[in-house]
């Protein structure tokens, strides 16, 4: 009985399960009215309306690899299949000059395509000289590695993402980068436009400003290097946001990040992860360490990305992504004292009392015995350095005056000095010639070179300039209409 | 009473199961779920001329697909590759058709390469790079079913020897893969080289040296099947120049001073003896552009390491490296030039000799100018 019992049970069981198969009422409605090779193939003809609609002419943001700095390429979309691409890149240059080093401007017409693939994806289907270089697996003739067999790694497939107005969003289908299209306006000049990308760079960093900093929204800063290579190398400016032990090296907390430069601004490739205190940073750390798996950030105080920077009037860069975040040289007070700098006085530019000076300690020269300067210029003279570590102990700042000599030949001054750096934004250069047998001669023979050292002395200057990112020139003002510009040089 | 139970709950069972392997509405095949589009060249397309000329030529002849626009799912994705440019595209489209199909349709028959030609021929712009070996693919042929040709890109249409050895023999070479995948060759060549293939340093191989062990190229010693498609392509695009050095190549003797395991070695074929001092400490070796030569009025010939002398003034002697490998190197490349010959004559239709005359012909007359007009020229 009990087996029979449990034969029916069995069979129950079986009778609801095979039931539970059958459905009375089949058709279930569609999701979407389309099949999906229907819908791919209107995304496919969407995007490629939209990469012809309004003359068909993009900018692009092309990455390769993390090793190297974004390129600017403006494309322009045929309808009949074809695309003329334009860039303007040392890579270029080398097409024709491998020794070249300066970006030269190439364009070429090749073919273009919205194919199907996994979705709609942009595909440059034939070889164009100007773009598929950085595709071409050759060795890169600039790197002392060979890369032959991989090249620069750069895609020239790019799966579409998403549009948002004027932007289309890809990613590289092989290597996975974020590429953007915008949309520029038809009647751009294609070599015009590239020619300013280029120019751009030069008015973001300066080769002659080494040093830039990214100052978070907690107010730490991050010491910024080789900004103009748009391989930025970073590091937390102060030990407490790196580590509570103060003879941490520096250089374990070096990461470096690439970037590209537009009309807009910069750009880095990826979202780069900054932190306002070694705290955070481990808290971060601890929390991927913990959780290797995890799709989304942790909300961590003082834990910032930061991505995209615009351009602002008074040249520096401000953080798009949180509106706070900034990349600015350091105080200009500071930029001017700093050790890695030079500035040449350029007298054309300048006027007033202060210039009068300069003038007059000139003109007192050529009287005093027809030598005539050359150039003032604002150095670091020389270093002491700790015999241990070889870090720099005291640093020894001169006015450097190049005199020619009336009969022929040069001779120079040298007035040392400290710079002060004011926590009131001015610098005040004080000297009077006497550590300096040429200095001292002048100084006691020329009245107006004794003038001019105690008019510096006497006077905070106040440093300004166009562009707190790149200041290669700054106007040094002592008040109203009383200034002299100096300017950066190597 | 019990049982009567069980076959009706089975029955019952058996009913509703059928019932859950039915609908209840009958189905009907709807439309495709892919979109409706019409096989037209559009005549304003940038690539119209090309298009038309695949598809009068390739495509509504052969039923090939000539896919010169890139797709890299088409190609190893392990490989780094670039799209061929669309100018060398035109020029592969025209060469392979003048060098590889008509000359097909003309020697062998029309229907041929129907039958048994690729039907894809995918252009690469790049070779693909092996970055482990050091060497790079120019051609591939997979299933009997579609041909790559790579490196398109560096194509020189005014370089005859780069022209045959990177795409006019590649093609024949891959042509041969897909014939040996229809109907299999004999074995009996798979004999004639046996113990001498290297499929892993093949690259490393001094072409001298394969041709005295039987191979008319250093990547016919990689495999038997590289070996029976390098004989084919080489035989029929190779100049009487260039096979006659092959086979004087095979008929060396071949010595290096290095380890006979150092695989960068490298081998000579001449000899001589430091100051003509025959001496096992005197030997050296010497490349053959060192090589000159003095005939006697009886005919003989004498060999010297070009201008140099002895201390005692008179010139130095060299001497060919005996052929000691035991191979016939001649022999073994002429045995697989016949069983090549036997094979296409007998299970294709083919005839091997006429096959290289009429290649060796377009190949040396052929106006690239003229070609490309079969597809400029098009309305």
């Amino acid at each position: 009985m009990y087996i029979m019992k449990k034969i029916f049970n069995i069979m129950a069981m079986s009778l609801l399960g095979a039931s539970a198969f059958v459905s009375c009422t089949p058709e279930v409605a569609d999701v979407f009215d389309n099949s999906a090779a229907e819908r791919t193939a209107e995304a496919q003809k969407m995007y490629t309306e939209l990469l012809v609609a309004d003359g068909g002419k993009w900018q692009m943001e092309y990455f390769t690899n993390s090793d190297e700095p974004g390129y600017v390429y403006v494309m322009t979309f045929d309808k009949n299949g074809s695309v003329m691409i334009a860039g303007e890149n040392k890579y270029i240059a080398k097409l024709t000059n491998v020794d070249a080093t300066a970006p030269a401007y190439g364009e070429e017409r090749s073919l273009w395509e919205v194919i199907v693939d996994n979705g709609p994806t942009l595909s440059f289907n034939s070889y164009n000289r100007v773009f598929h270089l950085f595709s071409n697996p050759e060795d890169v003739p600039d790197t002392e590695a060979s890369e032959a067999g991989e090249g620069h790694l750069g895609d020239y497939e790019f799966t579409l993402m998403r549009y948002d107005g004027n932007k289309l969003y890809m990613t590289g289908k092989k290597h996975k980068i974020e590429i953007i299209l915008t949309r520029l306006p038809q009647d751009v000049d294609d070599h015009t436009y590239l020619d300013e990308v280029v120019a751009l760079s030069s008015k973001f960093f300066s080769p002659l400003i080494p040093n830039v900093y990214i100052t978070l929204p907690n107010g730490a800063r991050y010491l910024t290097q080789d900004g103009a290579s748009l391989i930025m190398s970073m590091a937390p400016e102060a030990n407490e946001t790196r580590t509570k032990d103060q003879d941490a090296d520096w250089i374990s907390f070096v990461e470096s990040h690439n970037a590209i430069i537009t009309p807009e601004g910069l750009r880095f490739m990826e979202p780069i992860t900054l932190y306002g205190t070694y705290e955070a940073r481990l808290a971060y750390e601890a929390y991927w360490k913990a959780n290797p798996e995890a799709t989304t950030e942790p909300d961590i105080d003082h834990v910032y990305k930061v991505q995209n920077f615009e351009l602002q009037d008074d040249g520096s860069l401000l953080c798009t992504d949180d509106g706070v975040t900034t990349i600015t040289a350091d105080a200009l007070n500071k930029v001017f004292a700093s050790t890695g700098i030079k500035w040449r006085v350029d007298l054309i530019n300048s006027a007033g009392p202060l210039a009068e000076a300069f003038q007059e300690f000139l003109s007192g020269m050529t009287a005093r015995d027809g030598s005539t300067v050359q150039s003032f210029d604002f150095i670091l003279d020389h270093v002491t350095r700790d015999p241990a570590t070889g870090d720099i102990t005291e640093a020894f700042f001169a006015m450097d005056v190049v005199v020619r000599r009336r009969r022929g030949g040069t001779f120079k001054m040298d007035f040392y000095y400290q710079p002060v750096v004011n926590s009131n934004g001015t610098v005040t250069v004080n000297f009077d010639g006497t550590n300096n047998a040429n200095a001292n001669t002048y100084v006691t023979n020329v009245p107006a070179v004794s003038a001019l050292c105690e008019l510096l002395k006497a006077t905070p200057l106040t440093p300004s300039a166009e562009s707190r990112l790149a200041p290669t020139t700054m106007v040094l003002t002592a008040g109203e209409g009383n200034y002299i510009t100096v300017n950066a040089f190597k | 009473m019990k049982s009567f139970k069980l076959y009706i709950l089975a029955a019952l069972m058996l009913g509703v199961m059928s019932m859950s392997l039915t609908g209840c509405k009958e189905d009907k095949l709807g439309p495709t779920i892919f979109p409706d589009e019409e096989d037209v060249l559009d005549p304003t397309s940038y690539t119209y001329k090309l298009d038309k000329f695949l598809k009068e030529n390739y495509l509504k002849v052969y039923n090939l697909e000539f896919r010169y626009k890139m797709e890299d799912v088409g190609a190893d994705m392990n490989y780094n590759l670039v799209p061929a440019t669309y100018a060398n595209s035109i020029d592969m489209a025209v060469l392979t058709k003048h060098l590889w199909f008509d000359v097909y349709k003309d020697v062998v028959n029309p229907d041929f390469l129907k039958q048994y030609g690729p039907r894809i021929i995918h252009l690469i712009g790049s070779p693909a790079y092996n970055v482990n070996s050091g060497s790079m693919v120019l051609g591939l042929a997979e299933g009997g079913i579609k041909v790559s040709l790579f490196r398109v890109n560096a194509m020189n249409i005014n370089d005859f020897n780069q022209m045959n050895e990177y795409y006019f023999k590649t093609m024949h070479h891959e042509f041969c893969h897909i014939l040996h995948q229809t109907k299999t060759y004999p074995s009996v060549f798979n004999t004639i080289s046996v113990g001498h293939y290297d499929g892993s340093n093949w690259q490393d191989r001094q072409e001298g040296v394969c041709a005295s062990l039987g191979f008319v190229t250093n990547y016919a010693s990689s495999a038997y099947r590289e070996d029976f498609a390098e004989v084919m392509a080489n035989y029929i695009v190779k100049t009487d120049a260039q096979w006659a050095r092959i086979l004087d190549l095979a008929s060396r003797g071949w010595a290096s001073p290095s380890s006979a395991d150092d695989p960068n070695a490298t081998y000579y074929c001449w000899y001589y003896y430091k100051d003509n001092v025959v001496s096992d400490e005197n030997k050296a070796y010497l490349d053959e552009s060192q090589i000159a030569s003095e005939t006697a009025e009886d005919g003989t010939v004498t060999y010297y390491y070009g201008r140099q002398r002895d201390s005692k003034g008179e010139r130095i002697v060299a001497y060919q490296v005996p052929d000691e490998d035991g191979i016939d190197g001649v022999a073994a490349i002429n045995q697989k030039v016949e069983i090549m010959r036997n094979w296409l004559r007998d299970e294709w239709g083919v005839d091997l000799d006429a096959l290289r005359a009429e290649v060796q012909k377009r190949q040396v007359e052929y106006n690239i100018d003229e070609l490309r007009r079969w597809v400029t020229d098009i309305e």
